[in-house]
């Protein structure tokens, strides 16, 4: 009977029931140290940069996977993280990769985004040296967070109903009426009313005239 | 090995000018002014006016299709983080 419960408990959690996978909120330096592309803050800060490179092959991602011991996984379960972004120049070397949890709490993929996204913002608006920010990155992220985006966050594992309603909702709100919302990894914007206007995973407001003035251009040609 | 369909799109079609090579890494100039910066582990030849076709990539293998002439064939030195290509005004066009 006991076991029935166990049984039942553990699959309305979504956990697995036996074998517990590893769940890494920092990544072994022997084995993901990090590794950058040999750019310069000017090169990253280009609207549309991270779409040069590469995507990582799957049997890459199948590698990481295996260096750390984890057998089975599941969608939704980890991201195989670039521990230093691809937006501040981080490569695809197996010594850049990691499967990150996001599941485990409050230290999670979705957080090290947040860290991730400030830390290109003040290397871009001429804050913090591209290099600083690497190493930053790649020698502790959780410290990294609390030094440049603030203290232990609110818990974001699978998100609760306010925080869906939450990542549904524009991600901010623009500063003045009529600006645009500029997807820097696209390097396309997309204007009030569009169905990606203040919704992708990276992006910020601005003036249709800074946009372009940026180098940002209209998603689908309109940016509608 | 696979084709890197990413590389293939910017590159075919370009005409290969020179090529350049030191401990550990090799410049390939196109006649557009691109450059194609690899590290790589051994060497390589290239033959200057040979238009790119295509690109494949597995691993630490990487190889370039030319129009009328062999493969240029190279070992990467760290995968996924070996290859750069800027165009004349030194802007990145790919990198991987």
């Amino acid at each position: 009977m006991r076991l029935i419960w166990v049984v039942l408990i553990s699959l309305s959690l979504g956990l697995p029931l036996f074998a517990q996978q590893p769940q890494p909120i920092l990544p072994d330096p022997r084995l993901t140290p990090g590794d950058v592309f040999d750019v310069t803050a000017g090169d990253v800060c280009t609207p549309g940069y991270s779409r040069k490179v590469r995507n990582v092959p799957q049997s890459v991602k199948e590698e990481v996977y295996r260096e750390y011991g984890i057998t089975e996984h599941h969608r939704g379960e980890y991201e195989c993280d670039h521990l230093i972004s691809l937006e501040l120049g981080g490569s695809n070397s197996i010594k850049n990769l990691w499967p990150q949890s996001y599941r485990t709490r409050p230290w999670n993929a979705r957080v090290k985004d947040r860290l991730e996204n400030r830390l290109h913002e003040l290397v871009c608006s001429g804050k913090l040296d591209l290099k600083t920010a690497q190493q930053a990155i790649a020698s502790n992220w959780i410290e990294a967070y609390k030094k440049y985006v603030g203290p232990e966050p609110k818990a974001l594992g699978r998100p609760s109903e306010d925080e869906r309603a939450e990542m549904a909702a524009p991600a901010s709100t623009p500063a003045a009426a009529g600006q645009v919302w500029v997807n820097t990894r696209s390097g396309k914007y997309w204007r009030p009313g569009s169905r990606y206007y203040g919704k992708t995973k990276q992006g910020k407001f601005m003036s249709e005239g800074e946009a372009q003035k940026q180098g940002f251009q209209p998603a689908h040609g309109t940016g509608e | 090995m696979q084709p890197n369909r990413k590389l293939t799109n910017v590159l075919k079609g370009r005409t290969i000018q020179a090529e350049a090579g030191d401990q550990g890494h090799v410049t390939i100039t196109f006649q557009d002014g691109s450059t194609l910066k690899l590290k790589v582990a051994g060497q390589a030849t290239v033959t200057a006016g040979a238009k790119v076709k295509a690109v494949h990539e597995s691993g630490d293998q990487f190889q370039i299709d030319v129009e009328g002439g062999p493969s240029v064939q190279l070992r990467l030195a760290d995968p996924g983080s070996s290859v750069a290509l800027r165009d004349k005004n030194g802007a990145v066009e790919y990198l991987g």
